[in-house]
């Protein structure tokens, strides 16, 4: 019983992994609080729903509709909102509360056009895969082949190339990254197209287990800035040992106690690294001024 | 001329409170010659410098660029172009209040500093993977023997290349940073303050490393508060002065100017 709650906790943590890595990509690379997430990740699951249900598209072809759709939504609200507040030097507090209203103005459409309810995918009974004690449905195996492939494929983008090594220079300062000849807006561009991406892959691949409604989004924000905040700012792979950390520790939760603590566990969890290490469980000391 | 300056202005805020803080400036900066810009606190000199580089707009003027190449091409004007562009067209510069970047390695900001796109395309490494791996390949060696020229053989930086930026003192910071911009293909330099917080043996590195960059048919256009690493440098020296240029001449003859003696100096 205890491995299959690690393993579900397992599973679980590729998808915070991945709403994470949607999250720290804009945020470590502009700074910007992208609160925004919350309503990418709720359009990528009904983007996949409309797709899938009633423009009848097969399930692959519904994923991937939805991956481009949020990517270019991502990429909408960069050129729209973020990049015109870049232009004029707004603070980041600024960015912050047009995020929020983003997100607003995004969840309140969606739930306009799709309605309130909850909607799910597939009803039908989950075909599952036994592993001795070990159960898996067939969805959570979904969930854990395609998450760990877009992640594997997210480390040799950005560890292979010089792409990678561009966004890690921008994070760390937009003038000197410009001094030498690369392009701001290009790289912001490819970086929040990646973000919405890897939020709608994380949206699809839970929407497709346990269904979607519109006001899915904030505890997945929640969680994702945890992750991150866990893993230690400024890193990707940061989010994968946070999102991992979290989502095994908020199965535990569910083992030990009930599924109403996860909560009130992943902020304690969230203050006791702010209080005892904030730099992250892969953040090392720097100079301090 | 490399640069040739006309009638810049420049204003902040509106109305009753505005103010000039460039008023009508002119400049040229010859090409192979070390141009020092002098001038007070407030003068307008970082100011032109975000002017030249491109990070600041909104300015009435013109500045034209001599492209520098094997061709003689039209000067270009840099009014309109942005910061990144105007990088690659060989026009690098060192900040007043910026060191390395401070969560990469010293070998990455090296890299960096090449304004070298190759590979920029996210993608690019799938299609010409051998090619890119021999240009990054050729880039570390480059960043060793720019190390190795300016700081000897078996210097410490040489171990040092996978330490991060932030590991390095301020004044090892704007050393490595001048070191990083012979990574370029840069004909002109802009250095805000080369020496501003740096030790006295560093400061001899920065001049050693200048008339190096000079030698290699570079141009530099330097601000520099300190008179004597001025007066051992530059070539010709242009005083500034409520947001115009006052004087221009050699060294001595700005330093034995009685306005800028009174008013810069402070020495009656």
């Amino acid at each position: 019983m205890f491995l299959q709650f690690i393993i579900n906790g397992i599973i679980t943590g590729v998808l915070y992994s991945l709403s994470a890595i949607g999250f720290a990509l804009v945020y470590n690379t502009t700074r910007i609080f992208h609160i925004a997430v919350a309503a990418l990740y709720v359009a990528g699951a009904y983007i996949f729903y409309f797709a899938f249900h009633t423009l009848e598209f097969p399930l692959w072809a519904a994923g991937i509709l939805a991956l481009l759709f949020t990517a270019i939504l991502s990429i909408l609200t960069e050129i729209s909102v973020y990049r015109p507040l870049y232009r004029k030097k707004s603070s980041l507090n600024t960015a912050m509360i047009a995020s929020i209203g983003i997100m607003t103005i995004l969840i309140n459409g969606i739930a306009l056009l799709f309605g309130n309810e909850t909607k799910v995918l597939d009803n039908s009974i989950q075909q599952v895969f036994t592993f001795g004690e070990i159960i898996v449905t067939l969805p959570q195996m979904g969930q854990a082949i395609i998450g760990i492939i877009l992640i594997a494929a997210l480390f040799a983008f950005l560890g292979f190339s010089n792409f990678g090594l561009e966004v890690r220079a921008l994070c760390n300062d937009a003038a000197l990254f410009e001094i030498s000849g690369f392009n701001v807006k290009t790289t912001r561009l490819i970086v929040f197209a990646l973000s919405g991406v890897f939020l709608a892959a994380g949206s699809c691949l839970t929407a497709y287990d346990i269904g979607m409604d519109p006001h899915i989004g904030m505890p997945v924000l929640i969680n994702a800035m945890v992750a991150m905040i866990i893993g230690g700012t400024g890193r990707i792979r940061a989010c994968i040992v946070g999102g991992l950390l979290l989502g095994i520790l908020q199965a535990l939760v569910v083992f030990q106690f009930s599924a109403n603590w996860q909560n009130a566990i992943t902020f304690l969890v969230l203050l006791l690294f702010l209080f005892f290490k904030p730099q992250g469980i892969f953040g090392s000391k720097k100079r301090l001024v | 001329m490399l640069l040739k300056i006309k009638n810049i202005t420049l204003s902040f805020a509106k109305g009753k409170d505005s103010f000039k803080i460039l008023n009508g400036l002119n400049l040229d900066v010859p090409k192979g010659k070390i141009t020092a810009l002098i001038g007070g606190n407030g003068a307008g000199k970082t100011t032109l410098f975000n002017i030249i580089s491109g990070f600041q707009k909104d300015f009435s003027g013109e500045i034209s660029y001599c492209h520098c190449g094997l061709d003689p091409q039209p000067p270009l004007r840099l009014e309109n172009l942005r910061a990144d562009k105007i990088s690659r067209l060989g026009i690098g510069r060192l900040f007043q209040s910026k060191g390395l970047l401070p969560h990469l390695t010293l070998l990455d900001n090296m890299k960096l500093c090449s304004n070298d796109t190759s590979g920029e395309f996210p993608f690019a490494y799938l299609f010409r993977n051998k090619k890119l791996l021999a240009i990054e390949n050729e880039k570390e060696m480059k960043a060793k023997n720019i190390l190795t020229q300016l700081f000897g053989e078996n210097n410490k930086y040489l171990g040092m290349l996978n330490a991060m930026g932030c590991d390095f003192s301020y004044g090892e910071q704007r050393l490595l940073s001048l070191a990083g911009l012979f990574m370029g293909n840069y004909d002109l330099l802009l250095l805000d303050e080369p020496t501003a917080g740096v030790n006295p043996v560093y400061i001899e590195n920065i001049k050693d490393i200048i008339r190096k960059m000079v030698a290699a048919g570079k141009t530099v256009l330097l601000i520099e508060h300190n008179m004597l690493f001025v007066k051992d440098l530059a070539d010709i020296v242009a005083y500034m002065d409520d947001g115009q240029i006052k004087f221009t001449g050699t060294p001595n003859e700005i330093i034995n100017n009685q306005e800028v003696k009174n008013s810069y100096l402070g020495i009656e």
